[in-house]
């Protein structure tokens, strides 16, 4: 099995530097038999990397220790569910996950646009031809997965037990089907570069490509954060590490980009802008890459220096260079027919979104790498921690609430003084009896105040676009305000979809305001019988259970838990002591609420049987993970595909036909 | 000039955005050290700075009435280059002696007074064998 896996890496190999020489003779000679060629040896190189993929989930499977990835990342006591999972638990696993779904991904491209794109498919494929080629030479050379041990051992390092949580398993693939997934909407920039096709077909064709690679880098953002919130005990779960803002960075991008396509598809307006968003989007995943990989970077995560490093940079800088060539040469093309007319209109408005996404961007990617950039010109290195993040971030993430509400429904060209009463005037009145109601209440916090009350704003003009749209159907079809409700969505997937990610980006925001400024954290020491006071809640300390499952020695306190007069059982924050990594895990106890979360940390045992523990208090934070639930249904609304023919044309007709829902503007 | 309008603002919200991020960094920035350069990097008294280095095997002393942990950086390179540390609070999950950390806080005469340590590895995936 190792051999044929081994193999069929290498076979993949050739055949990816096979399959650009072959595409690049047949563009040259427009010879269609060389094109055919092409797209058979990718149908080639995904048959072979599932192969080479199954022989390695195989390994992992039964335990092979005589292969070092196995004998590196799983043990023989380990279920076998998270062995499986194994597959991407180290660098050359990922690697090859990550060339199998590139490989899975080319494949699904060639049978979608094999009849429908045709003069764009093969440039598509030679870029992806390249891409391929770079991942498949890691796995090849410095990367080999199926290296063997060179030696027998009897037991495998086992998986760290930090990533044995749900939450960490699907991750790192959704991470990766995130960051594969921009792959294709880039090779079809680029192919659109090099045609000189600058429509808006490249997008079109792209745009379900986009909004998957959107949603699950999404997915991998929540799952992240969850699971440092649930498994790493500090009580936070977003740190601005480098790792983090790896993922976060072409995830503001990638939003930016799908926010622009829109005014290019109507306007023909934003050709360049798009371009260069999607290029920066896919170099900020390869960016993201070299961040996790390469150690130079000082992150609490810090993967371990790892050869590859220098590789992506290389690639990093060609791709980048290539793209911007393509895009300086073709910049003429690239010109707009139409201009801004009005600083109050839906262009400028999306436009301004997207400045102010690129500047989180960048402010994020300058404080990532601050560090080596002080020490290139200063000779000292200097970090810059989560304030730096913050203060800049904070103030941008209040305009993006206001922009959430402002730039669906503002008039394109130019607003009229009616088209800001018919949409804004009953959600402003909504946002001004916000504002005096938290401020009476007792709020002073400027940016709470701002956050919340530009929230309900925001939920206002959305809830008024649904009741229009429903009432406008109500009247003209007689249907019943629930079907009347479903068929709208169902008729206008990708513009009700997209309000339905707006409100569950509103929770987020609403979750992030609660949980940071509201939050409180007392530390206290406990003998047996003490008790405590935290916000509301009275926690007693009755004593300690220590007990052993299969793979730890658990030592918890029990803590009798009460939040007024009302009894609510008991609290059990604990310590896992795995005995085969001989690492101790802090299990918190966690009690959630739609208010508030209870957070508990036990932070030490002390040797007379005393306890110290640490509780946070996080307002509102479970409206983050419920608005990431909103988010993806939203997305899985917009991506659904339409049951007619030609997609492309329908979404085109869908925004002139939407007018007519709105007879009084 | 066509796109007037677009420059003006984009100018705008350049100079908003390189603003925010000038005081951010003021505000925030932390000199990141190796313990040997300790001695040279002059930051005593006047700032919290992370630095970093080996927790000195043996050197760990927990004082359970009073909660405080004293323990000794070594540098990662020259083991003679030593500062001691003085934390109260929550030790990360893998903290034990041979391991390295990041200890941020400030710097008083000869030791530290920590306010965070940080370990290099909560989710290090790959465990060299």
């Amino acid at each position: 099995m190792n051999i044929l896996g081994e193999i069929g890496i290498k076979i993949s190999w050739v055949l990816s530097l096979y399959a650009f020489l072959v595409l690049f003779l047949g563009i040259r000679s427009r010879q269609p038999s060389f094109l055919q060629s092409g797209y058979r040896a990718f149908g080639a190189i995904f048959l072979l990397t599932t192969a080479a993929t199954g022989a390695l989930v195989y390994a992992l499977a039964t335990k092979d220790f005589s292969l070092r990835y196995v004998a590196e990342n799983v043990s023989s006591n380990l279920p076998l569910f998270y062995a499986v999972t194994a597959l991407w638990a180290g660098q050359a696993g990922s690697l090859l996950f990550w060339a199998w779904l590139l490989a899975l991904f080319t494949a699904l491209v060639i049978l979608q646009n094999r009849n429908r794109n045709e003069a764009f498919l093969p440039y598509v494929l030679l870029t992806l031809s390249v891409l391929q080629f770079f991942f498949l030479t890691l796995l090849v050379f410095p990367s080999n997965p199926f290296e063997p041990l060179g030696f027998t051992i009897r037991e495998g390092m086992g998986l760290n037990p930090l990533l044995q949580n749900p939450g960490m398993i699907f991750h790192p693939p959704t991470l990766y089907l995130g960051y594969v997934g921009f792959a294709i909407p880039f090779s079809f920039a680029i192919a659109a570069l090099l045609t000189r096709r600058l429509d808006a077909e490249w997008i079109r064709s792209t745009r379900r490509w986009t909004l998957f690679a959107w949603l699950f880098l999404s997915i991998c953002i929540l799952l992240g954060a969850k699971w440092a919130y649930e498994e790493l005990g500090w009580g936070g779960y977003w740190a601005w590490d480098p790792v983090e803002n790896a993922s976060l960075m072409p995830w503001l991008t990638g939003t930016a980009y799908l926010h622009s396509v829109m005014i290019q598809e109507r306007k023909g307006m934003l050709k360049i802008w798009n371009m260069i968003l999607i290029v920066v989007t896919f170099l900020l995943t390869i960016l993201g890459t070299f961040i996790t990989r390469s150690g130079m970077i000082s992150s609490v995560h810090s993967f371990g220096a790892s050869s590859l490093g220098p590789m992506f940079l290389v690639f990093l800088l060609a791709a980048a260079l290539i793209s911007f060539y393509l895009i300086y040469t073709r910049r003429h093309e690239l010109r707009s027919r139409n201009r801004l007319d009005s600083y109050l209109s839906r262009e400028s408005s999306f436009l301004f979104n997207n400045l102010i996404l690129l500047g989180a961007t960048f402010a994020v990617l300058w404080g990532t790498l601050f560090p080596l950039i002080s020490e290139a010109v200063r000779g000292v290195k200097v970090t810059v921690g989560p304030p730096f993040f913050n203060q800049v971030n904070v103030p941008i993430g209040i305009v993006l609430i206001l922009l959430t509400g402002i730039c669906p429904l503002i008039s394109w060209r130019k607003a009229t003084w009616n088209n800001f009463l018919r949409n804004f005037l009953i959600p402003s009145g909504v946002f001004l009896a916000s504002i005096m109601a938290l401020f009476v209440a007792g709020l002073r916090n400027l940016y709470a105040l701002l956050s919340f009350s530009l929230s309900a704003f925001v939920l206002a003009t959305i809830f008024l676009e649904f009741y229009r749209g429903t009432r406008a159907r109500v009247r003209l079809h007689g249907e019943a305000i629930p079907v009347a409700f479903g068929r709208l969505v169902n008729k206008y997937r990708r513009r009700y979809g997209g309000y339905i990610i707006h409100i569950g980006m509103i929770l987020i925001f609403i979750g992030i305001t609660g949980s940071s400024v509201f939050k409180k954290e007392k530390e206290v020491t406990l003998r047996k019988g003490d008790a405590f006071e935290f916000a509301g809640y009275r926690l007693e300390f009755v004593g300690i259970d220590e007990y052993r499952t299969s793979t730890a020695q658990v030592a918890a306190a029990a803590l009798k838990l009460w939040k007024g007069d009302r009894y609510l059982g008991l609290a059990n924050p604990s310590k896992h002591y795995h005995f085969l990594q001989e690492q101790t895990m802090t299990e918190v106890y966690i009690r959630s609420s739609l208010k508030e979360d209870l957070y508990l940390i036990l932070a030490a045992i002390q040797k007379d049987g005393s306890v110290q523990i640490k509780a946070h208090l996080n307002p509102l934070l479970i409206w983050i993970w419920i608005g990431g639930y909103v988010v993806i249904f939203g997305t899985v609304i917009a991506i659904w595909p339409s049951r007619k023919k030609k997609p492309a044309t329908a979404a085109r007709k869908a925004e002139p036909a939407e007018t007519v829902l709105q007879p009084a503007s | 000039m066509k796109n007037r309008k677009f420059i003006v603002g984009g100018t705008i919200i350049f100079f908003i955005l390189a603003i925010l991020i000038y005081q951010g960094l003021n505000r925030s920035m932390m000199a990141y050290v190796d313990v040997r350069e300790l001695d040279k990097a002059d930051l005593v008294n006047t700032e919290v700075a992370q630095v970093t280095g080996i927790v000195q095997p043996g050197s760990v002393v927990q004082n359970e009435s009073t909660g405080q942990l004293t323990f000794v950086l070594q540098d990662m390179e020259d083991p003679e280059a030593t500062v001691k540390v003085r934390y109260r609070g929550i030790l990360p999950d893998n903290f034990k002696p041979g391991l390295q950390v990041v200890v941020q806080g400030r710097i008083q005469e000869q030791e530290i007074v920590a306010e965070q340590i940080l370990t290099k590895c909560p989710s290090k995936y790959n465990t060299e064998l």
